[in-house]
């Protein structure tokens, strides 16, 4: 069974983004500067309706922003293209 | 720090001073007596609760309708944060009353009726409730720390 895992390139959009601060993405999106921490360190998986506004917030679709990395459960420490 | 956080300590602190307040008490009124006022500032602890619970959403109603956006002090991992913790908190407290319930039941089997008293039940709930409330505060306190861990 593979093990799937959300990943997110939100920091480098926000300095590709002018330096955008956590706090004023936050404001852009309607939450908390900690959901913006959270997120970014991959310690909270948005809701579909966020991940919209977050995507938005940098004028890129869902997908630029999250991404699914799928590897095999008995071999986590590998990349996936090393699989 | 977060509205939960905030919220957290806030009960921590008062959960201490009623618990160094019940052990003061144990000298002079014993343990029933005591056990009695900490079932009792449990009750008073639920209501200023319950209060505090009114005001921020009278505030926030009013805040909306005054049209103002205002700072975002509440987002879907707070809510998220907030059942995660309520569920560990009910847990918590499902078990020791649970526990409570079934000791009731073993004395009222070997002793009666006259056995198990009014008072007791008030002690098994209110002691429950305290749980309740140190457990929600600690799991939310627990969860957002590894957060903040996470982002170093």
């Amino acid at each position: 069974m593979a093990d799937q895992r959300v990943t997110n390139c939100i920091r480098r959009l926000r300095f590709e983004n002018g330096e955008m601060t956590q706090q004023e993405l936050a404001d852009k999106t309607g939450v908390t500067r900690q959901t913006i921490i959270a997120i970014e360190a991959g310690k909270y998986m948005p809701s579909l309706p966020l991940a919209f506004k977050l995507a938005r917030a940098f004028g890129r679709g869902v997908e630029e922003v999250f991404r699914l990395d799928e590897r095999p459960a008995s071999r986590p420490d590998l990349p996936p293209d090393r699989e | 720090m977060t509205v939960l956080q905030k919220v957290a300590w806030l009960n921590l602190a008062v959960l201490a001073v009623v618990l160094a307040g019940f052990l003061l008490m144990i000298p002079g009124r014993g343990l029933h007596g005591a056990l009695n006022l900490l079932a009792l500032s449990s009750f008073f602890f639920a209501a200023a609760w319950a209060v505090l619970a009114l005001i921020r959403v009278l505030k926030s109603a009013g805040r909306r309708l005054a049209g103002g956006g205002g700072e975002v002090v509440w987002d879907e991992r707070e809510e998220a944060v907030y059942y995660k913790a309520l569920a560990w908190g009910f847990a918590a407290s499902w078990i020791f009353i649970v526990l409570g319930i079934a000791r009731f039941l073993t004395r009222y089997m070997e002793l009666g009726a006259e056995g198990v008293t009014a008072g007791e039940l008030a002690h098994v709930l209110g002691i429950g409730f305290l749980i309740l409330v140190a457990a929600f505060s600690l799991t939310v306190l627990k969860q957002e720390a590894t957060e903040e861990k996470a982002n170093g």
